[in-house]
């Protein structure tokens, strides 16, 4: 008998990196909208701080119009449930934590400055934001990251920092 | 606003206090029995109504001494410095269609001899009478050139200035004075950055700052400032060596939410505030149906209901392959407000085996347990096994029904097991020990429900949860949880999605009996990829929310919004004033 978990944390890692990423040189804002989890089935409930996204495109564009941001995984659980369909599903319940580039500029490099400003190209961080992760996901991922196999995901903000600039 | 707050504009960066007018002074008080005080913007009425409509607003009696209608100023002595004070709580207030001015000048003799209470005096009376409650301004403009004698003695000399400066603040602060905007321009600060940074941490949520006229050459005197001054959107620094335009960008990266350096504008404010704002509104509670919802508020208020008063009882709901499993992460993201946990729970740093001993020899969180055996060991199956794992497990009190707004719930269907997904997010407080004893656990598998030394150790605190259930509708309409995670964290306080305003607030579950909607239960809408295309990120959300409300199909959604010129509210006047033409086959079915 093999551990059904064994690959997850790699998963919710290659998620989480995928949440992150910046855009290329390049890359058109359509396509690194496109780069953001897509993992997420289509269509595939989405529920970011119980606001619903029935449309994984929407939510892909959504959060490519946040600024820079840094994920880290600290601690994550999961069950395999039986479905009666050759498939079986993972239930994923991850604690997260999260904080976003204060410096007044997004991923697209978009800023709201009137002048000129010399900016470093290194974010300049918040404080860390909590979050927890629930999601719904198919026995495929074994196979493949590369994949379509996130049924549900539920991105939720449950610690904010009280100093930082960056708020919900 | 700023140029009104200060006083302030591009042309006039001059002193704003400077006195070549001295009027007389404490120093030169020679009324030995009482308080001096001064007061302006009498000069509607006479003296007389001044004293007699001070008498009706505070009970205090003044002395009147002198007053001079050319100049506007009237000089009065008041018996205590009780009196002076509450006299000078009356700054600001109106009087014979004037704003009428206090300020405490000095003490007499007797109180000059008290040499700290002097100080104090001078403090409180510099505050007084260079705050404006108004615009939450307190001027400290030229201050070292005030008109009184003795707060220039003491602030002619660097280090007692300096001692004065961060008095005034404390003191401001402990008389709970609110402090939008600062004015120390013309109080030749230099370059020593002391001050400044004693001022930011003291007013952390400060607005607007002017600092003109102060001789600062360097710009590491600002950099100091640096995420000391989150909130600060105006700044004034003419009429220093560093105001040159190659500073400007410099300056900018220093505040992060600066929007007017000088009275121009530096950044673009509405869209600053998009910037550093989560794009996504913040809701406390998600149901995907209606029907979803009523069923899972009573599911989950009956559920934690009896985890808390009859936990054992809830293993009628767990089938042989239903799961249960918890475990427990230390790290600290937010701390608690002060208050919100018992204060010897902050004052004696906890080890992990003390804090989480009930909780640590099945926490199956799998970023450190690895291996099959361990993996699977901490995965309960069955009623029996998680009965005995509940009985591990301290008990607990939750809150939900009392303070309903302080938990977090989302709930959304799974179609492919005919079942709902429910996540709850929140807090509980220990109550007592787990049941089980060492002696019960150790003839379970492998002793696996142990720890119980721990468990009689553990200290009984107040936590926070994030809590995943998979819940399958059953024959009956019963319930079998397939799928129920634990996630405990150290308490933080009230969650994130905790409304910031009363407006805000999230209606209590016991709504819920009349059939109202707590929040935005929202069937998911899929716009298709080749309509999503053609539309930007706006026109995708007016049309989801159009359709939502509507009842609309996709086709007559899309028709409504280009004719409604993608306003949402333009649309649904448009959707009720031709609603009865509307066709049947335009509805949703």
């Amino acid at each position: 008998m093999s551990d059904p978990t064994v690959k997850l944390e790699s998963f919710l890692k290659t998620l989480l990196k995928s949440l992150d990423q910046p855009l290329l040189p390049n890359q058109s804002p359509e396509a690194y909208a496109a780069s953001v989890l897509p993992q997420l089935q289509t269509p595939s409930r989405v529920i970011v701080n119980g606001t619903p996204y029935g449309s994984k495109q929407l939510f892909q564009q959504t959060w490519a119009t946040l600024p820079a941001s840094q994920h880290q995984l600290l601690s994550y659980d999961a069950h395999l449930i039986p479905t009666g369909h050759p498939q079986s599903i993972y239930s994923i319940l991850a604690r997260v934590r999260v904080r976003f580039d204060e410096s007044g500029r997004n991923r697209l490099g978009e800023t709201a400055d009137l002048v000129p400003v010399d900016r470093p190209a290194r974010p300049l961080y918040s404080p860390w934001f909590g979050v927890s992760l629930h999601m719904i996901a198919d026995e495929q991922l074994n196979h493949t990251f590369e994949c379509e196999c996130i049924s549900s995901f539920n991105y939720r903000v449950t610690e904010q920092p009280e100093k930082s600039v960056f708020h919900l | 606003m700023f140029q009104n707050t200060f006083g302030l504009n591009a042309s006039n960066r001059g002193n704003q206090h400077s006195s070549t007018n001295l009027t007389p002074s404490g120093s030169d008080w020679t009324q030995n029995n009482g308080i001096l005080v001064e007061i302006t913007g009498w000069t509607n009425a006479d003296e007389k109504d001044l004293s007699s409509f001070i008498h009706r607003k505070t009970k205090i009696n003044i002395r009147l001494i002198y007053a001079d209608r050319t100049t506007g100023i009237l000089k009065a002595s008041v018996k205590t410095d009780g009196d002076a004070n509450t006299l000078s709580k009356c700054n600001g207030i109106r009087f014979a269609g004037n704003t009428l001015r206090i300020k405490i000048l000095s003490s007499s003799g007797n109180i000059s001899a008290a040499g700290g209470n002097s100080t104090l005096v001078l403090i409180k009376s510099a505050l007084s009478s260079r705050y404006d409650s108004t615009s939450r301004l307190l001027n400290l403009d030229g201050i070292r050139n005030d008109a009184n004698p003795e707060l220039r003695e003491v602030l002619a000399n660097s280090q007692t200035a300096s001692k004065f400066f961060l008095a005034m603040l404390k003191i401001a602060l402990k008389e709970e004075y609110e402090i939008d905007s600062l004015n120390l321009s013309n109080n030749n600060l230099g370059n020593n950055s002391r001050d400044l940074i004693e001022m930011a941490i003291s007013l952390p949520g400060l607005k607007n700052l002017a600092l003109s006229n102060n001789n600062i050459t360097k710009l590491d005197t600002l950099e100091k400032l640096k995420n000391k001054l989150p909130h600060l959107r105006e700044l004034w620094i003419t009429g220093n060596p560093i105001d040159n335009p190659t500073s400007t960008g410099e300056i900018i990266k220093i505040f992060p939410r600066l929007i007017i350096l000088n009275g121009l504008p530096v950044r673009d404010e509405s869209k600053l505030s998009k910037l550093l704002s989560f794009p996504i509104p913040n809701q406390s509670l998600f149901f995907e149906s209606s029907d979803l919802q009523r069923v899972a508020i009573e599911f989950i208020t009956t559920y934690l209901r009896l985890w808390d008063h009859d936990r054992t009882s809830l293993v009628s709901l767990f089938s042989p392959e239903s799961q249960f499993s918890y475990h427990f992460d230390t790290t600290h993201i937010v701390d608690a407000p002060i208050g919100s946990i018992e204060s010897k729970a902050v004052r004696v740093p906890h080890s992990v085996a003390s804090s989480w001993g009930s909780y640590i020899s099945n926490s199956r969180n799998l970023m450190r347990v690895s291996g099959l055996r361990p993996r699977l060991s901490k995965v309960f199956k069955g009623g029996e096994q998680i009965k005995q794992a509940f009985r591990s497990l301290p008990g607990t009190k939750h809150e939900l029904q009392e303070n309903p707004q302080n938990y977090s719930i989302e709930v959304v269907s799974v179609p492919v097991l005919n079942a709902m997904q429910i996540s709850i997010h929140g807090g509980f407080q220990e109550v007592s020990p787990p049941v089980a004893t060492g002696k019960e656990s150790s003839t379970r598998q492998g002793g696996r429900f142990g720890a119980p030394n721990a468990n009689t150790r553990s200290s009984l605190e107040k936590r926070s949860f994030d809590r995943s259930l998979m819940v399958i509708a059953g024959p009956n309409g019963s319930y079998i949880v397939a799928s129920d995670m634990l996630l405990l964290k150290p308490f933080s306080g009230l969650g994130a999605w905790f409304p910031k305003s009363p407006l805000e607030a999230t209606p209590s579950f016991s709504d819920s009996s009349n059939g109202h909607v707590l929040a935005n239960a929202v069937e998911p809408i899929s716009i298709p990829s080749d309509i999503a295309a053609n539309l930007n990120l706006s026109q995708q959300q007016v049309l989801c929310k159009v359709m939502t409300e509507t009842n609309l199909v996709l086709q007559y959604s899309l028709l409504l919004c280009e004719q409604s010129n993608w306003d949402y509210g333009t649309a649904l006047m448009n959707f009720q004033n031709s609603r009865s033409q509307i066709p049947g086959e335009a509805f949703q079915s």
